[in-house]
């Protein structure tokens, strides 16, 4: 079991089982990290009428309490989509070693700096070894 | 873990608990945070089903929420 520091994309953790999420922590070992900027965006889009349809249960934020370490932001990528930068300031801010995410456009860059970006199929596959 | 079992009470599995090195205590505390937190998102898992959509369409709310917040 190797260490790495992993960023999930909300999409992600949408998409996902939160007991897969939980294992990415316990069963894997990989360090999880977020922000509150994240939670926030995740509470937002679990509101939206196609998604909150599907759920029962009042949303919240639980699983990223739980199993990941958040953190404060140090602002400082200037490229790409505006609306992404936080994702990637996280990243650098925590030195992640991969960027999880389903977004395509994020996905096309294949990584900044050492930070791979790789989708979730890869990550299972190639660094879960699932 | 070396807990006696079955301790009935509280008190008594307190007592037991006690008995452990703080190091046992940890790992005590570690396995039961483990299985609070599984046990969670277990139940949370059976109460809602994700979202049935394709990836594009589930990137572009969260892409949409993310343009938004920053307006």
């Amino acid at each position: 079991m190797s260490f790495h520091r992993v960023v999930l994309d909300t999409n992600v953790y949408i998409s996902s089982k939160r007991a897969f999420i939980a294992d990415i922590f316990f069963k894997y070992g990989k360090t999880i990290y977020s922000c509150q900027k994240q939670i926030d965006e995740y509470l937002n889009v679990v509101k939206r009428k196609k998604i909150a349809e599907r759920y029962t249960t009042k949303p919240d934020a639980g699983i990223f309490y739980d199993v990941t370490i958040l953190t404060e932001i140090e602002e400082r990528y200037d490229k790409g989509p505006i609306e992404d930068r936080y994702l990637i300031d996280l990243c650098y801010t925590v030195k992640a070693d991969y960027l999880v995410t389903m977004d395509h456009g994020l996905l096309e860059l294949k990584h900044i700096g050492k930070i791979q970006i790789i989708d979730l199929a890869y990550f299972k596959k190639k660094i879960l070894l699932l | 873990m070396f807990i006696t079992p079955p301790s009935d009470t509280t008190e008594q599995l307190t007592t037991e608990v006690k008995k452990l090195s703080l190091e046992q205590q940890k790992v005590l505390l570690m396995h039961l945070r483990r299985k609070e937190i599984y046990s969670r998102a277990r139940a949370y898992d059976k109460a809602n089903t994700p979202p049935k959509m394709t990836n594009e369409e589930l990137c572009e709310i969260v892409k949409d929420v993310r343009k938004k917040t920053l307006k």
